[in-house]
């Protein structure tokens, strides 16, 4: 899932200067639902069932779909337990589909969009960067073998196989240099053998594998100081020209891993007036990387404390989750309040700690609660 | 036949809305080189009549005789051609061209009807000769005293030998001595010239030079004898 | 009480009053006005300057040349990279307009922390991507697109190069940016494609503190280099050196008459007043208190007359700097000046000026009336006198000021700005010594035997001096300065004539048809043309642009016939001049050679490619088409160090003087190759076409400040009249008609602009020749031979006497008209 979706409508209406503070008041805003509510241009591909994914080229870009994402999120912690957070997204978007026209060698139909994030949870302080580039003379693009997805200075390269995958993202008060590896559990092919339905309109579905537990180590840094760190990182890969349905507002969506050895993935589409979509769904993945999937009939969420942003849109942060059949009654709790991403789009997404019936850690995103996209 | 002929001359000023009568059907005449004084208090309107006299100013009503020639009747042009052939003045404040010397403000009369340069010289030395001011021609008048500036003023009214001479208190800024002095002076020349002199003054000492006295009062006269 | 008799013969005197508020506002407004204008202009180069800079505080370039994408790009890959935006820019021809765009093509992703102004904010689903894949994408200022006459959706024309591309108006910016008012600006790829440079950048901007520019500097290739955003600044961002002097020269001019108008009307004022102050100091006011009182009246006079001067100035500025940026536009590139440029420091100098001139020119009148005691107060006869023991004195220290200001400007050492001072004190001084002069030829005149009227006349100008001569020195100041602007102008009209006649030997000069824009001749076409026939000889010519000593030079690689050679006049000696240029010494411009200090046989760095190359100073030649300097090198020399073998120019000589010959064979080569084809004559009159140009706003500039001038004479004859009132009253009453008094007020005028033109042309020859002498040599380094043209002395002249003549009209007019007989009743 993850916040992807909105990348079309986003950069249909870009706000270019997003941090310039001289900009002329009339900043365009677009609601999530609103910008959602357009479908990409009929010309993208669309996924309409499931394909036989090939590796490792499906790991590369799929430029006839309109977007797609390298999406790695994860918690490290330092050898005396110091925790951080971090989160890499590589956007890719096709902008017109086709091939480009041959004028100039820095034209492109491919814009590459970053986003990049680390939650000092002991400093209590959320850091995060956005950057763009045209996949055009080498200034950003994916290519494979060998495995490499870039933007500017941010990467994610790898050999032969996508693991060990090494990821470099610096920023001026941030960065991270990690180490990604296997570890034991398979890759999981979401939905429908990897394609993800996201409503009952065909073809409004996207391509969805995850890999939801990868051994990681390396360095971090936060201004001038690095730390040594290890974890687990999470990584999802998904393509689609897909839209939100009219009834559709928003999503939250939960990637934990528990201490157990197994994972829970589950995202809730909510509704218009404050449901939840039918089309939500969730896997839970054992210790030996079998899996279930999971229907919104399964799993109970409420609510349990909110957090406002500065502009007064209110998240919730925290959270019951329950999930009867396998016994799982469980707090969602934020280790950090503010781990709002403020850029081109707006949505909350941060570390989490799990409680309750079993104990781990997680990430959470939380879509389209502000008027903004 | 009359030198000077007022006839039922009226002027009204008007200051604002008020409506100020100077002179109502005012009529009089002054008879060829005869000397006349015009008495009459501050504000009765002598200087009004003087300047109706010669053309300066005009009337609302009736006209003015110039030896036989109405002044008002006259275009601008004439009526100043007029001014310049017939009238000589004597000022209150001698009103003698500062930028001009003693000599030159006598000759300008002259100058301005066209007489040659050095002719117009010796009649100005002649003249101020004449009013005592003998030596003097080079000087600028402000350095003369004012006794001293209203006999060149005397000099430059009679310059071209008008028909008529206007003095419009002629010894007002003027001590009393100096004053007996200048009013002798300017009866003394116009009677041996023949000029018709027609004296403004609020000084019935000063009309006692007069051979007639007009009193003015009112917007009217009444002929006066003399005590 | 004493303020309120102060303020009650304002009123009454509403006309006195009047004149002096006039007086200021007119000396605020003009200085205003011509400050305006010019700072406008210069804004407007700077505006440019500072849309394409940004933020930047670094740029990388290739100099003379492109930057190659992989410097950009590897450089951005690299962690730890500074912000960096690269940019690709070009001038370009639009169809059916004059003048030439910039086209500026850059990464919008890349230009968050670098400009402002290019912020593309558009709320229309679908720019983005339509700004990123429509080859040809435009957007537009509003301003620019109403000068274009473009709407959102239309098709743009443009020529680069000689080749055509279309550009499509994406979108018309709304909001008020006064920004990119003369920019094309376009996606970097369009940019690429439009200009040709596949693979190339024109720069990169960054932003560095000094651990990146290090960081940076270990990373760039040979070749390429950082420099700093003002070292850019010093050569690129400047527009002509030579129009900005003029407009600082027209600006000091401003100065000067506005601060004689200013005088003029407070000494006028206060000349007026002494009956009043007279009879106060009469009743017993004591000379501080009545000191206080003029001074306190200076006050609010200065601080209305400075108001009222301030908005006159903003609207007659209005119209100033329209017509200066019509002409940069003209000249430079377009440059749309939409807003006035409300430049403090131009509100600062008027308002400065306003104040301060109305004050000291009170200061004086007010403490003689102050000082002296009540009956003198009362006699004008007083005051003149003790202005008139002035005028030797006021004279003598005008002669004292006017030999500082020559030997400032031309004797001692030192800069443009003391050569400016020395011109400014020269004027001044000038202005101090009129009254003086006038009294001279007033003694003159006066002894001429003439009539009582005119003597009379004549001698009133001379009793009238404390009033009269400063409307004289206002006016005598923009003669003056007409002449020396105008003079100098002529001569440096004359000396390009002459060096371009003596440049252009050749019979006909071939380039390539965008030869404006940088295109290059064809390597075919130029083999072509030496295989001709009727061609006896020619010279080749390559021009590249390269900074040296933060200079933007002109570097010409060439191959020169013997009669070329000849053309150079050269200012060192030239024996064996030609045998050191073929040996690789090079040709030095006077002005570079000026600037640089260089002498024959000095040596001289040039960039390269491959690094600097030390080359030696053959001989310095006299150019006066750049400022910035241009350079002579051998072709071969030339071609070998910038492994450049293109041909801007080639100058053609016929076989046996048959042109026509010539032309007709090259005229046939032109049917396959877009060349053009001058003859040495057209050439001649299109540059000296475009150095009129330059100077137009140069007339105008002069023209308003003789419209002032005479405004101030007009404004010093009404109050004169005013005063005299009851004198014109006494000779209509001597029998002077309407007609003499009115030729009385018009011939003093007269006599007015004939003295002030007689003192103005020899001061403005003076001036003339600072100008050439001084500034222009400190400036540009350039010098010229000066020549005085008779007809620029007697035009101005005839100026001065018709300024003079047309202000007595109406004074003439109105007292000739005015009913003489409520004055006489009065004292």
């Amino acid at each position: 899932m993850r916040g992807g979706w909105l990348l079309p409508a986003m950069l249909s209406a870009l706000l270019l200067l997003a941090c310039d503070v001289q900009r002329p008041a009339t900043a365009p805003t677009v609601r999530v639902d609103e910008a959602m509510g357009a479908l990409p241009d009929p010309g993208f591909a669309r996924a309409f069932e499931p394909r036989q994914f090939q590796f490792p080229q499906d790991h590369g870009a799929h430029p006839d779909f309109a977007t797609e994402w390298w999406y790695l999120t994860g918690n490290l912690f330092t050898d005396n337990g110091r925790r951080f957070g971090y989160q890499l997204t590589l956007f890719r978007v096709g902008l017109r589909p086709g091939e480009a026209a041959k004028d100039s060698d820095w034209r492109s139909h491919q814009v590459y969009m970053g986003h990049l994030a680390i939650s000092d949870i002991a400093g209590t302080r959320h850091y995060s960067a956005e950057r763009f580039a045209r996949a055009a003379a080498g200034l950003a693009g994916a290519r494979v073998p060998p495995f490499e997805v870039w933007l500017g200075p941010w990467s994610l390269r790898a050999n032969d196989e996508l693991f060990p995958l090494i990821l470099e993202a610096q920023h001026d008060d941030m960065g991270l240099s990690l180490r990604l590896q296997a570890g034991d559990k398979p890759m999981v092919l979401q939905g429908e053998r990897g394609l993800s339905r996201k409503s009952a309109t065909p073809g409004n579905a996207s391509y969805y594998y995850s890999f939801t537990r990868l051994p990681t180590h390396g360095e971090l840094r936060i201004g001038d100081s690095l730390y040594r760190v290890q974890g687990d990182s999470w990584m999802d890969r998904e393509w689609s020209s897909s839209a939100l349905d009219e009834d559709q507002v928003g999503w939250d969506w939960f990637a934990l891993q528990f201490d157990d050895g197994r994972e829970l993935m589950f995202y809730q589409l909510r509704t218009r007036d404050g449901g939840v979509h039918a089309y939500s769904r969730g896997s839970l993945v054992e210790q030996d990387g079998s899996i279930h999937r999971l229907l919104p009939g399964q799993v109970t969420l409420t609510p349990l404390r909110y957090w406002q942003g500065d502009d007064g849109t209110r998240y919730p942060i925290d959270w019951r989750l329950q999930l009867a059949e396998f016994q799982l009654d469980l707090e969602v709790r934020a280790a950090l309040d503010d781990q709002l991403m403020d850029h081109t789009v707006h949505y909350w997404e941060g570390a989490v700690d799990v409680s309750g019936s079993h104990h781990g850690r997680g990430y959470l995103e939380l879509s389209g609660y502000t008027g903004k996209p | 036949m009359s030198m000077v002929n007022v006839d039922n001359l009226t002027r009204v000023y008007y200051t604002g809305s008020i409506r100020q009568v100077v002179f109502d059907a005012l009529s009089f005449s002054v008879e060829k080189g005869e000397t006349v004084a015009l008495l009459g208090a501050s504000g009765s309107g002598k200087t009004t009549l003087l300047n109706l006299v010669s053309g300066i100013d005009s009337p609302d009503h009736g006209r003015v005789l110039l030896d036989g020639v109405d002044v008002h009747a006259q275009a601008e042009p004439e009526r100043t051609l007029l001014r310049r052939r017939q009238i000589g003045f004597v000022f209150q404040f001698f009103n003698l061209i500062p930028t001009l010397k003693v000599g030159e403000n006598v000759a300008l009369p002259l100058e301005l009807l066209g007489t040659d340069d050095s002719t117009a010289q010796q009649r100005a030395a002649a003249l101020l000769e004449d009013v005592g001011l003998g030596g003097l021609a080079m000087r600028y008048p402000e350095t003369l005293s004012g006794g001293e500036q209203q006999r060149a003023a005397i000099a430059r009214a009679l310059a071209h030998q008008p028909a008529v001479l206007l003095a419009d208190e002629p010894t007002g800024n003027l001590d009393e001595d100096t004053g007996g002095l200048i009013i002798e002076l300017l009866t003394d020349i116009a009677r041996r010239q023949g000029t018709t002199l027609l004296l403004v003054t609020h000084s019935t000492h000063v009309a006692r030079a007069a051979d007639r006295v007009l009193r003015l009062s009112h917007g009217q006269v009444k002929s006066e004898l003399m005590p | 009480m004493l303020l309120r008799a102060g303020l009650r013969y304002m009123l009454r005197h509403r006309w006195q009053g009047l004149l002096a508020l006039t007086g200021i506002a007119l000396g605020v407004a003009v200085v205003l006005a011509v400050d305006l204008a010019n700072s406008g202009a210069r804004a407007a180069f700077e505006l440019s300057a500072q849309q394409l800079q940004g933020r930047a505080t670094h740029r990388l370039v290739v100099p003379g040349a492109t930057l190659p994408d992989d410097v950009y790009v590897s450089l951005q890959r690299q962690s730890g990279a500074p912000p960096m935006a690269p940019v690709v820019n070009g001038w370009v021809g639009v169809d059916g307009m004059p003048g030439r765009y910039q086209l500026v093509g850059f990464d919008l992703f890349a230009e968050a922390p670098f400009r402002t102004a290019l912020a593309l904010v558009s709320n229309r689903t679908g720019f983005t991507a339509d700004w990123l894949t429509q080859p040809g994408a435009l957007v537009l200022s509003a301003a620019a697109a109403r000068a274009l006459s473009v709407a959102q959706g239309d098709t743009l024309s443009i020529v680069y190069r000689g080749r055509p591309a279309r550009l499509n108006a994406l979108q018309i910016e709304t909001y008020d940016s006064a920004a990119a008012d003369d920019l094309l600006l376009v996606d970097i790829a369009t940019a690429k494609s439009v200009l040709g440079m596949q693979g190339q950048l024109s720069y990169v901007d960054l932003i560095l503190d000094a651990d990146d520019e290090q960081w940076i500097r270990q990373r760039i290739p040979t070749g390429v280099e950082l420099q700093t955003v003002a070292e850019q600044a010093k050569g690129v961002t400047r527009l002509s050196a030579a129009f900005e002097l003029n407009l600082t020269a027209m600006s000091l001019l401003a100065l000067l008459v506005g601060m004689f108008l200013i005088f003029n009307a407070m000494t006028f004022s206060m000349v007026q007043r002494r009956t009043l102050l007279g009879r106060l100091r009469a009743i017993g006011v004591t000379p501080r208190e009545l000191f206080s009182l003029i001074l306190l009246e200076a006050v609010i006079l200065a601080v209305l007359g400075t108001i009222v001067g301030l908005v006159f100035g903003v609207w007659l500025g209005q119209g100033l700097t329209r017509l200066v940026a019509a002409t940069v536009s003209e000249l430079y590139y377009n440059v749309s000046v939409t807003a006035l440029n409300l430049d403090a420091s131009s509100f600062l100098i008027a308002i400065g000026l306003g104040v301060l001139a109305t004050l000291t020119a009170t200061l004086i009148p007010a403490w003689h009336a102050a000082r002296t005691p009540p009956l003198t107060t009362l006699s004008r006869a007083a005051l003149e006198q003790a202005a008139r023991r002035g005028v030797p004195l006021w004279a003598l220290l005008g002669l004292v000021l006017l030999a500082a200001g020559l030997l400032l400007a031309l004797v001692l050492p030192g800069g443009v700005i003391m050569s400016f001072v020395g011109l400014f004190s020269l004027v001044l001084g000038a202005a101090m010594m009129t009254p003086m002069v006038i009294r001279v030829l007033h003694g003159l005149l006066a002894r001429a035997a003439l009539p009582g009227i005119w003597r009379m006349g004549v001698r009133d100008l001379n009793r009238h001096l404390s009033r009269l001569g400063i409307a004289v020195a206002a006016l005598m100041v923009a003669l003056s300065a007409s002449v020396g602007v105008g003079v100098m102008v002529e001569s440096m009209r004359g000396a390009v004539n002459t060096w371009l006649s003596d440049l252009l030997r050749a019979d006909l000069y071939v380039a390539a048809e965008a030869f404006d824009q940088g295109a290059t001749l064809d390597s075919a076409l130029v083999e072509e043309v030496i295989q001709l026939p009727s061609v006896a000889a020619l010279s080749r010519y390559r021009d590249r642009t390269l900074p040296i000593a933060g200079r933007r030079v002109l570097v010409t690689g060439a191959h020169m016939a013997t009669p070329s050679r000849e053309g150079f006049e050269l200012l060192s000696d030239a024996s064996s001049v030609w045998q050191a240029f073929d040996a690789g010494a090079v040709l030095v411009s006077e002005p570079l050679a000026y600037h640089l200090g260089l002498t024959p046989g000095a040596s001289l760095e040039l960039p390269t490619p491959e690094g600097s190359l030390a080359v030696q100073v053959a001989a310095i030649f006299r150019d006066y088409a750049s400022e910035h300097g241009r350079i002579f090198i051998n072709e071969a020399v030339y071609r070998k160090a910038w492994q450049d073998q293109q041909v801007n120019t080639l100058a053609l000589f016929a076989r046996n003087g048959d042109v026509e010959a010539m032309r007709r064979e090259v005229s046939e080569l032109a049917a396959h190759h877009t060349i053009v084809i001058t003859p040495a004559g057209a050439i001649l009159e299109e540059s000296m076409a475009v150095f009129d140009r330059t100077f137009r706003v140069t007339e105008v500039l002069r023209a308003v400040s003789l419209i002032v001038a005479f405004i101030g004479v007009l404004s010093a004859l009404m109050a004169l009249q005013l005063e005299r009132g009851k004198e014109y009253a006494v000779l209509r009453a001597l029998g002077l008609t309407r007609g003499q008094i009115a030729g009385l007020i018009s011939g003093e005028s007269l006599l007015m602009g004939l003295l002030a033109a007689c003192v103005a042309l020899p001061t403005g020859v003076l001036m003339a020749w600072v100008l050439i002498e001084s500034v222009q040599r400190r400036a540009f380094g350039w010098t010229m031979p000066f020549s005085v043209d008779g007809v620029l002395l007697l035009q101005t002249l005839l100026v001065g006497l018709l300024a003079a003549g047309l202000a007595a009209i109406y004074p003439a007019w109105r007292s000739a008209h005015r009913d003489p007989a409520p004055q006489l009743r009065e004292d």
